[in-house]
């Protein structure tokens, strides 16, 4: 376990981990930090949404869900925080490892799991407060009370969101009277907030034009650099610019996952490449 | 390991977490979720107590000598008291039926067409002005239009009808009619607004006027929608207490006359409230018998149109295949003979199945006989639209009419004294100080009382629960509980907290029985305030990590509370108005206020129900400066829910 973690030190060098020898990245081990998804089944109300999905997430890179609407990449993606907990008729079986745990396991606490996995939502979400409090919220439940301390959470997460200069002299104003790209920016700034080591997004710019898109690009290409991110996308060129890996699901299943390069020039599956060029129906 | 992770994984106060297996919901957690859920069961304890009362009482009522099931079910002759007693219920079912099927005759037909005009014909202005209105109708104590029916529309009544006696039928079912029209009203104007458009442009692009729309595409459309909004209005003039006991008279006759003197079920209850037949007896342990079989109907009656109501949001009802509008537009609309011949042309069309050249020489609709017939239709049209408009206006006429009688005869008795003096025992003495000091005090124990219970009951509901049968049961059964007669709930106060319970005849008492009653109501207004809190604040809450109930203590219930306040204080006034379920727990008369929860107590509607049964007339007339303040209180709470309502609509940013 030690040694995978200084592998992943290396940053910049091609990882070892990267799934060459087989497209569904199933087959290859993964580190004590990387999300190992193996054999999950997701069901809305004994209805099959998620079909024996296995693939290694790697840490600290960008991995990109695509596929047409109804797949089931956001059901995925909900699965890795527990998100779907919450959600009536929703079931699912099968295991996530991720730090020497199976993290779907009922003694995995999902209120824990979420404070170190993050997630940011399609649409913008800020709670109908100040700036501040939005991204105090988190911490405060972790239960940090100090002031200063909470003030440099706030200041800190700002500027890894690269919101800070746009709102450091109206921390106190509402979060409803900032745009929507600087509103999804406070997203993930509070996503932030609490450190987790993953961020989970689900489609965070389809409700944003291209200047704030380009924006939150820019940010998600540095947030890599600490942190775990996995996002689900529509726009085909977005995985290709910012993603390292890429998974393409087709109704709710897995069909190939691999590096992206690899996924958008040399697609192994005939459907990957009908729907990457556009020549799907 | 973890302390790798510490230094690799940036940030500038590195946060300490518990590992991922230590349960994070702490023990507090736990114990908010079970109380939250605890009091949701508190329906469970509101139909157990129903249950009990009726069932214990009327056991208890069929222990003695003179009564039998048998004659109680099939026997027509009702006669409680003297020497020889007879219970067969036949008469008051009748005259309840005759009550009933009255006020829907009137209320069906004038509620629909209002509606009719509301949702297809006035402008978007005259809407927005016309609904609180007619919702006015609705938020006015029954007591008043009891009132009203006795000292107003009676006079007239008899001036047309020599023959009707001082009681009768004819007047309590007028005023009712208008009482019951705002249920009919809105929720067939819900049903006619949910009926897609696509069905009123198939219709009009076929050629048929807006009325013909209305009539054969909309409301055959809108008919189940309709026909609940009927049964409704049934269960509610079935389970009406004080109008009848007001205006109805005392003499169950099961005579089928309006002009006649009737008792209904309801009436005979409350007639055994007010003192004059001595308890323990058959008599007064009738009443529970009674409440029962009253309990059974409303509960069928409104089961079946709440069963049409679940239909129709699940939309299985709306959803119409596609054909049916040329259907109906072919049945009702085109002429006979034109229409037999069309259908004939098409039908071979799709036998041949190939498309044939279009013969235009083929005619079959004389186009000069069709413009005579189009203005016809176009009139038909004006004079159908007309009289939906009368229908509302005769709404308005008959609101404006109470409100000016009430206010015009109240106005004149209302003094310093008759407000805030202690009453004496002479008629220049009357005074309703402890009237509304006993009402007030009511209000706000029945606040402490419900309104935690109902909205820890909505937040149960619409936050924590999951869908088991337990909570699809809890919510069938808080449904049900809003249909139920508040005379029943009278019986309930009397059996449980005046009886079992030992709080005798007290305010504790009174206010747990409003509490009750309106418990049904805050829970729906609050589940409703909770809904409007939009997913995403949940959601975004528990992605940070916030435990159910954080996300519902700090994101969800801070963003319901205005909505939450408007309705607890409307059902408040609700209660407040209320007299029947009180009739039995408060007294008659009271020197002073209320001095503790034990204390005895009048409230506003009681005065107002023992004044207008008073021998000397002067006291009809106190009776309407009492019901003057009465209305004043409830406008005041009214304006100020509706004033808390606009403010946080202006304020929130969401
Ligand atoms: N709460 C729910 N209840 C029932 N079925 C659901 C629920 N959420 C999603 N589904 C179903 O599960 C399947 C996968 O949905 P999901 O939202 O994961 O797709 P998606 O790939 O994210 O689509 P999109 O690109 O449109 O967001 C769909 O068929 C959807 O109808
Ligand atoms: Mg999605």
């Amino acid at each position: 376990m030690f040694f995978t973690f200084l592998k992943s030190e290396k940053r910049g060098a091609v990882k070892t981990v990267a799934p060459d020898n087989g497209n569904k990245g199933h087959d290859r081990k993964g580190g004590y930090n990387d999300i190992q998804i193996n054999k999950v089944n997701i069901y809305y109300f004994g209805k099959q949404a998620i079909r024996d999905v296995s693939m290694t997430i790697p840490e600290k890179r960008v991995t990109a869900f695509i596929g047409p609407s109804g797949c089931g990449k956001s059901t995925l993606l909900r699965n890795i925080n527990r998100m779907n907990d919450d959600i009536v008729g929703c079931t699912y079986n099968g295991n996530i490892g991720w730090q020497g745990l199976d993290i779907l396991q009922k003694k995995v606490d999902p209120v824990a799991l979420r404070r170190r996995i993050g997630m940011v939502f399609q649409k913008p979400n800020p709670f109908p407060r100040s700036i501040f409090d939005n991204i105090a919220y988190g911490p405060k439940l972790l239960g940090i009370r100090n002031k200063k301390k909470l003030k440099e959470i706030v200041e800190k997460s700002l500027k890894d969101a690269a919101l800070w200069d746009e709102v450091k002299d109206r921390l106190n104003d509402s979060a409803m009277g900032l745009s929507g790209g600087q509103q999804q920016r406070l997203c993930i700034a509070r996503a932030l907030a609490v450190e987790p080591d993953v961020i989970l997004m689900d489609e965070p710019c389809s409700a944003l034009d291209p200047i704030a898109t380009a924006k939150i690009e820019d940010l998600i290409n540095e947030l890599k650099k600490e942190y775990t991110v996995v996002i689900v996308t529509h726009n085909m060129q977005q995985a290709a610019r910012i993603s390292d890996f890429t998974g393409f699901m087709y109704l709710g299943e897995l069909i190939e996952f691999g590096k992206t390069r690899q996924i958008f020039e040399r697609p192994k599956e005939e459907l990957t490449e009908r729907y990457i060029t556009g020549r799907f129906g | 390991m973890k302390a790798f992770v510490g230094i690799f994984g940036g940030g500038a106060a590195r946060i300490t977490k518990p590992p991922l297996t230590k349960k994070v919901s702490r023990l507090s957690e736990r114990v908010v979720l079970s109380t939250l859920f605890s009091a949701s069961s508190i329906a469970v304890f509101i139909s157990i107590a129903i249950l009990y009362t009726l069932l214990e009482g009327s056991y208890r009522f069929f222990q003695f000598d003179e009564v039998s099931i048998t004659d109680f079910l099939f026997g027509t002759k009702w006669v409680p008291s003297g020497s020889n007693p007879s219970f067969g219920i036949y008469p008051l079912l009748s005259d309840t039926l005759l009550i009933t099927g009255g006020t829907i005759l009137i209320a069906g037909p004038i509620g629909i067409a209002a509606a009719l005009f509301l949702s297809e014909y006035a402008p978007m202005r005259l809407r927005t002005f016309a609904k609180p209105v007619v919702e006015l109708l609705a938020g006015i104590p029954s007591i008043v239009y009891g009132f009203f029916a006795l000292f107003t529309i009676g006079p007239i009544v008899r001036d047309i009808f020599p023959e009707a006696t001082y009681f009768n039928a004819l007047q309590a079912v007028i005023v009712m009619s208008f009482m019951v029209l705002p249920i009919i009203v809105s929720i067939s104007d819900d049903s006619l607004k949910s009926v897609p458009k696509h069905l009123r442009e198939a219709s009009m692009a076929m050629g048929a006027t807006k009325w013909e729309t209305s009539l054969k595409v909309v409301i055959p459309a809108a008919s189940s929608g309709i026909a609940a909004s009927v049964l409704l209005g049934i269960a509610r003039a079935i389970g009406e207490t004080m109008v009848v006991t007001l205006a109805a008279g005392s003499i169950a006759g099961g005579q089928w006359s309006f002009l006649k003197e009737v008792q209904p079920m309801t009436s005979f209850i409350a007639q055994t409230a007010t003192g004059d037949i001595p308890p323990g007896t058959s008599q007064a342990e009738a009443a529970f018998a009674v409440g029962l079989m009253l309990f059974l109907m409303t509960f069928l009656v409104n089961w079946i149109a709440g069963r049409i109501v679940l239909r129709i949001k699940k939309g299985s009802i709306v959803k119409k295949e596609p054909g049916k509008v040329e259907k109906l537009f072919r049945e009702h609309v085109l002429q006979k003979k034109g229409t037999s011949q069309y259908r004939s042309v098409t039908e071979g069309e799709q036998k041949t199945g190939r498309s044939q050249k279009i013969d235009r020489s083929w005619k079959f609709i004389d186009k000069d006989k069709l413009k005579g017939n189009l203005s016809r239709r176009k009139v038909k049209g004006y004079f159908g639209v007309s009289i939906t408009a009368l229908s509302l206006v005769l709404a308005f006429i008959f609101l404006v009419y109470l409100l000016v009688e009430v206010f015009i005869s109240g106005a004149g008795v209302i003094t310093w004294d008759f407000l805030t003096a202690e009453p004496g025992f002479r008629v220049t003495e009357a005074s309703i100080m402890p009237a509304i000091a006993g009402s007030v005090s009511l209000m706000l124990l029945t606040l402490l009382l419900s309104i935690p219970l109902g909205v820890a009951t909505a937040v149960y509901f619409n936050e924590i629960a999951k869908d088991t049968w337990y909570t699809r049961f809890l919510r069938r059964l808080i449904q049900n509980l809003s249909g139920v007669p508040s005379i029943v709930f009278g019986l309930v106060g009397l059996a449980i907290f005046v009886r079992l319970f030992d709080f005798g005849p007290s305010l504790l008492a009174g206010s747990m029985t409003l509490a009750l009653m309106i418990m049904p109501i805050i829970v729906v207004a609050s589940e409703e305030a909770l809904k409007s809190v939009p997913q995403g604040f949940r959601e975004a809450a528990r992605g940070v990590g916030a435990t159910r109930w954080q996300t519902v203590k700090h994101h969800v219930l801070p963003n319901a509370v205005p909505g939450i306040i408007t309705g607890s204080i409307l059902a408040l006034s609700r209660a407040i108005g209320e007299t029947a379920p009180i009739l039995f727990i408060g007294a008659m008369f009271a020197k002073t206020a209320p001095s503790g929860v034990m204390d005895s107590f009048v409230a506003l509607p009681l005065t107002i129900f023992f004044w207008s049964r008073h021998a000397k007339t002067e006291f009809h007339d106190f009776a309407s400066g009492a019901i003057l303040v009465l209305l004043v209180l409830l406008l005041t709470m009214n304006a100020i829910a509706i004033f808390i309502r606009y403010r946080s609509q202006k304020r929130r940013d969401w």
